[in-house]
């Protein structure tokens, strides 16, 4: 086997990757079903009164089994997407028929808001510098909207827009037409996507973090001496500083995700957005375990993706960490 | 080492400085004094005082730096008056109630009182003239008369103890002759007794009705109002007429096949038929009885058909009004202002939530020996009862008197208090003044005692004026009786509690609204929430206007926000300094070991804290949530500090790595310094010392962030009887529909301000350190 050969290489850079989040997952699963599992209550107790009825069916469930078996029968069914039955919000409905579609459209709403903040912050960043006049007026101005919790942006918006916009005293959000379905069952129509995700992308310090990360990376780049060299020769800056801006961007994005899926729960409870952070805002309330076990685990496993795809990138553009 | 600024000026600066935090900290002192003569806020309330001044002093230091090293000190200045401003001048915004045309049809779920509108560019008079002056003031005391006769019927209901102590003992004996005489099990006999109850109820609401009626039409008559009756309220007909008994029962069983038979059905709503699915339930095995003879004879009641207004329904009764007579203008008026609050009486009626809710509190409040206020859903009691064969035997020798003392809301030092009291006048009048305090200070039985106090010392006041012998009510229309602004003005000065306490009789002043202000349930305030009348709202920011009370002025139910939000600080701050503690404190050793040790101990730390990071935090939260019975808001804030550590321990590691290699480092290594010493002072301490307060700081942000959004969604942690920021705008927003907007400024105020001055003084503080190394 030909070690130096680079292709081979980046094939096992990878794959140890792949396992080390793996392991990551199961063991944060592991974590999570724990901690479920010290949860009160029996669902199947609460349903049915005979305990030789329980018994039996605790038994037929695999409820009689020690921890550990159940973990892993839980996880196998988890990665196939098999997540069992809701037992409180909508008694017997399939859990995954339940999450999947909304927890697409979270997510989509968290992608597009992230997208939408990093290049916020990257124009800002590039064009806005805080010795300039519009940068010394424009940026304090972000960033002290950026340091107010999203929930009372959202709550600006909706007031604002229902008390000037729409002339209309109410508490949610309310559109007259719905305009565009990006995704199946999207109601309200795209406005209150749209502001959920500026929201989203502004509040809770996201833009402010963001903002700050890729000053400092532009500071770092703009230092190095090849910049100045290719700046000297006349050649573009952007050309050749892209690739190493790009890897701490997508860093920056991946571990902003972490934020901004904790993130959306409330944002889509304001903003009554069909969401999964809404569902598991239900479901936590009326302590539907499997709805919150789906939920988290998906959140976990978006999370632990991106974090995955970061490092390819990484692996794949910057030459250092592949020797 | 990165140091407070303090430290590196002149001793005359220090001196000045030093001046201004103790006099801030007496300021503040002062402040707590004469909170207590202005808002409350007494010396019971030392903890919450210190919490605040400590909190004062904090947000002061913070300002101080902000203003010394931030680049536009100017500006801030300038954003702070202007808000400042603004919060200070959000009592004097004139009243005005939403332009109802703006408002869609499905959003006007109340109108505003005829009599309440302000008329244009003139200030509402207090004590209301315009009722006392008008023509038909005759009429209004009769009307005041006749709902004076509703008080019973709230009476009957649970959580509302305004019945005189004679009639209820009397009502309460029939009661239990009735669910005796149906020789029902006993574990099922507190629910016919409320059904009983809430049947009595509608039977005394109907008398009400018709008597009131009478009255109108004697008024019209031009003759004289007959005379109320005196003494013990006769009891309600249906409870003499012996064919009655528990006429409810059929329609238990099947109220449509009672619809079949054309039978007037009334007040069927969803309390009974809450009631009836438990009891059908129980009954599963028993022969209901049958047959459409024991049918209820009541009239078909209002609230079946709501596009007639109670005046045509009550003019149009022939058995006992002369047909076809138009009322006059006026009292049709009045009719309607009574029509809105009755309707919305039967509205609050046909709310399972309290009733089911008090239901399945029973077992509980029997096992704790103490009425908890706050229930899961209403699922448990039965199976609790089966589960537990001594709770179920002791739960069936209750008498109803036990059942409706249990299902009482109140706390029970407050019940026994109020037992003392041997006047039934004297102790409605300090139940009245009690309901006023602020409830949330009832759960702890030292402040209870406290409370108490002061509401005696209120009732004695209030006893100077009205003589000992005049309940709020008459003491109020005395007041109107001599007109003068100057016996008000007597009274606000006898009352230490604050104004807050004279709105509230102002309110119970005005006649169309004293069914009201007892009907709701004072001390849950989601409760009072719900079923507040517009009416009482107007009244009371009329009050506010006139007093100008407080400093940020009251809420719509004239509550004080200032209170509400140095009370509000309690929400975060220990939650919050729970999780700096835990997230600095694992996160700074997790990260300087991993940074010093480095290889395998670094790899291992690294992986705990990749694993802790791949939650998304709020998801986590809300997963731990779902575990403990009644998640707190320390254990919100413990867990969001474990969350935290990744974050904390990453940002250490990366300072420490990048020391290892410095020379002082290498020289206190040569010098023989312990591990601890060189790791934690020579390196932690004094180097990432910036880094850690900027964490520290962003962490307790994220806490009141997580604070204020959880109790604005009514989410866990987040009890309902503690005010909070996150309240105060949930609340602010209910008080949109009373055309109130301003009272968002204050708590947004509050959030706004401390949110960016603690991120700022993070920003300043790793700024300045940058400066120094630099």
């Amino acid at each position: 086997m030909n070690l130096a050969n680079p292709h081979l290489k980046l094939a096992l850079g990878v794959g140890r990757r792949l396992v080390y989040y793996l392991i990551l997952l199961i063991l944060a699963n592991f974590l999570m079903y724990f901690l479920v599992d010290l949860a009160p209550g029996d669902p199947l107790a609460s349903a049915f009164v005979d305990p030789a009825e329980v018994e039996r069916l605790g038994a037929q469930l695999g409820l009689d089994k020690p921890f550990l078996e159940r973990f892993f029968i839980w996880l196998g069914n988890a990665l196939t997407f098999e997540f069992g039955f809701s037992y409180k919000l909508q008694l017997g409905v399939s859990v995954a028929d339940m999450v999947l579609v909304r927890f697409g459209r979270t997510v989509l709403l968290v992608l597009v808001s992230l997208t939408i903040s990093l290049a916020a912050a990257l124009v800002t960043s590039a064009l806005l510098k805080p010795e300039g006049k519009l940068g010394a007026g424009l940026r304090p101005v972000m960033l002290v909207l950026s340091a107010l919790p999203a929930f009372l942006l959202g709550y600006w918006v909706i007031q604002g827009v229902n008390r000037v916009v729409l002339n209309l005293v109410q508490t949610g959000f309310f559109t007259e037409s719905p305009m565009w379905y990006p995704l199946p069952r999207l109601e309200g129509g795209i406005v209150p996507y749209l502001f959920a995700g500026i929201v989203l992308g502004l509040g809770d310090a996201t833009f402010g973090d963001l903002l700050r990360g890729v000053d400092q990376d532009l500071a770092v780049l703009s230092g190095r001496r090849y910049i100045h060299s290719a700046r000297a020769r006349g050649a573009s800056r952007v050309k050749h500083g892209l690739a190493e801006i790009s890897i701490s961007l997508v860093g920056l994005f991946a571990s902003r995700t972490t934020f901004l899926l904790g993130g959306v729960v409330i944002i889509e409870k304001i903003f009554n957005l069909e969401g999964a952070g809404e569902l598991l805002w239900d479901a936590a309330l009326g302590r539907d375990y499997s709805v919150v076990v789906c939920i988290s685990f998906l959140s976990t496993l978006v999370v632990i993706a991106m974090a995955f795809l970061a490092d390819i990138y990484q692996f794949l553009v910057d030459p250092r960490v592949r020797q | 080492m990165a140091r407070l600024p303090f430290f590196e000026t002149t001793w005359k600066r220090k001196a000045r400085l030093t001046g201004i935090v103790l006099g801030v900290f007496l300021a503040a002192r002062l402040l707590a004094l004469l909170s207590e003569r202005l808002i409350g806020l007494g010396w019971g309330d030392l903890p919450v005082s210190l919490l605040a001044i400590v909190y004062l002093a904090f947000l002061y230091v913070e300002i101080w730096i902000i203003l010394e090293r931030h680049t536009r000190p100017f500006l801030s200045v300038v954003a702070a008056a202007l808000l400042a401003a603004l919060c200070l001048a959000s009592p004097l915004i004139p009243f005005d109630p939403v332009a109802t045309g703006s408002v869609p049809d499905r959003l006007r779920f109340w109108e505003p009182s005829p009599g309440l509108e302000r008329p244009a560019g003139q200030k509402i008079t207090l004590l209301s003239r315009s009722f006392l002056q008008e023509p038909l003031v005759e009429a209004e005391e009769a009307l005041t008369r006749a709902e004076g006769e509703l008080f019973p019927v709230v009476g009957l209901l649970p959580g509302s103890a305004f019945l005189p102590p004679a009639e209820r003992t009397a009502l309460e004996g029939q009661l239990l002759a009735l669910v005796q005489q149906r020789d029902l099990p006993p574990t099922r006999s507190h629910l016919w007794a409320q059904v009983v109850l809430v049947q009595l109820a509608r039977a005394r609401l109907e008398q009400t009705l018709v008597t009131i009626q009478r009255r109108v039409d004697c008024l019209q008559a031009g003759a004289a109002a007959p005379a109320a009756p005196a003494g013990v309220i006769a009891p309600a007909p249906c409870l003499a007429d012996p064919a009655w008994s528990l006429p409810l029962a059929p329609s238990l069983v099947d109220p449509e096949a009672l619809q079949e038979q054309g039978a007037t059905v009334t007040f069927i709503d969803r309390t009974v038929t809450g009631l009836q699915a438990r009891l059908a339930a129980a009954t599963a095995a028993e022969q209901p009885a049958s047959g459409a003879e024991g049918l209820p004879r009541f009239r078909v009641g209002p609230q079946d058909d709501p596009a007639r207004p109670f005046a045509s329904l009550l003019a149009g009764d022939a058995g006992t009004n002369p047909p076809d007579r138009a009322l006059p203008p006026d009292l049709s008026a009045r009719l309607e202002r009574h029509e809105s609050a009755l309707r919305r009486y039967l509205r609050s009626m046909e709310d399972t939530r309290t009733l089911e809710a008090q239901i399945a509190l029973i077992p509980t409040a029997l096992a704790n020996g103490l009425a908890a206020r706050r229930l899961p859903e209403g699922e448990v009691a039965e199976w609790q009862l089966q589960e537990q064969p001594e709770l179920a035997r002791r739960f069936e020798e209750l008498s109803v008197q036990d059942l409706q003392r249990m299902l009482d809301p109140r706390p029970r030092e407050v019940l026994r208090h109020t037992e003392q009291i041997a006047d039934p006048q004297q102790q409605e009048l300090f139940l009245h003044f009690l309901a006023q305090t602020n409830h949330w200070h009832l759960r702890d039985p030292a402040r209870v005692k406290a409370r108490l106090q002061q509401a005696e010392d209120e009732f004695r006041a209030a006893e100077v004026i009205g003589g000992g012998q005049y309940p709020p009510v008459q003491l109020c229309q005395m007041l109107q009786d001599q007109g003068s602004d100057a016996a008000v003005l007597q009274l606000a000065s006898l009352d230490r509690g604050g104004n807050r306490h004279l709105r509230l009789l102002l309110v119970h002043a005005t006649p169309c609204l004293t069914v009201w202000d007892h009907d709701v349930p004072i001390y849950d305030q989601s409760d009072v929430l719900g079923s507040t009348v517009d009416d009482a709202a107007a009244l009371s920011v009329a009050a506010t206007e006139f007093f100008a009370p407080s400093l940020l002025g009251t809420d719509y139910l004239g509550k004080d926000l200032l209170m509400q939000l140095v009370k509000g600080t309690e929400g975060f701050f220990l939650p919050g300094l729970l999780a700096v503690a835990i997230g600095l404190g694992l996160g700074v050793i997790l990260g300087a070991f991993a940074g010093y040790m480095g290889g395998r101990v670094d790899k291992a730390i690294t992986f705990f804290t990749t694993l802790i990071g791949s939650f998304p935090r709020l998801v986590f939260i809300l997963l731990v949530c779902t575990i403990p019975e009644t998640p707190s808001m320390l254990l919100i804030g413990g867990i969001t500090g474990a969350l935290f550590i990744p974050q904390v321990a990453e940002a250490v590691r990366r300072r420490v790595l990048a020391l290892k290699a410095e020379d002082f480092i290498v020289a206190s290594r040569a010098h023989g310094l312990s591990l601890p010493r060189i790791l934690f002072y020579h390196m932690v301490w004094l180097q990432c010392f910036p880094e850690i307060v900027r964490q520290a700081l962003y962490l307790f942000v994220y806490v009141i962030f997580l604070e204020t959004a959880l109790s604005y969604l009514e989410g866990p942690g987040a009890p309902p009887e503690i005010p909070s920021w996150g309240r105060m705008l949930a609340n602010a927003t209910a008080a949109m529909f009373h055309g109130q907007y301003w009272h968002a400024l204050v708590p947004t105020a509050a959030i706004v301000f401390t949110t960016i001055g603690v991120a700022a003084l993070g920003d300043v503080i790793v700024g300045q350190a940058k400066e120094e190394r630099l």
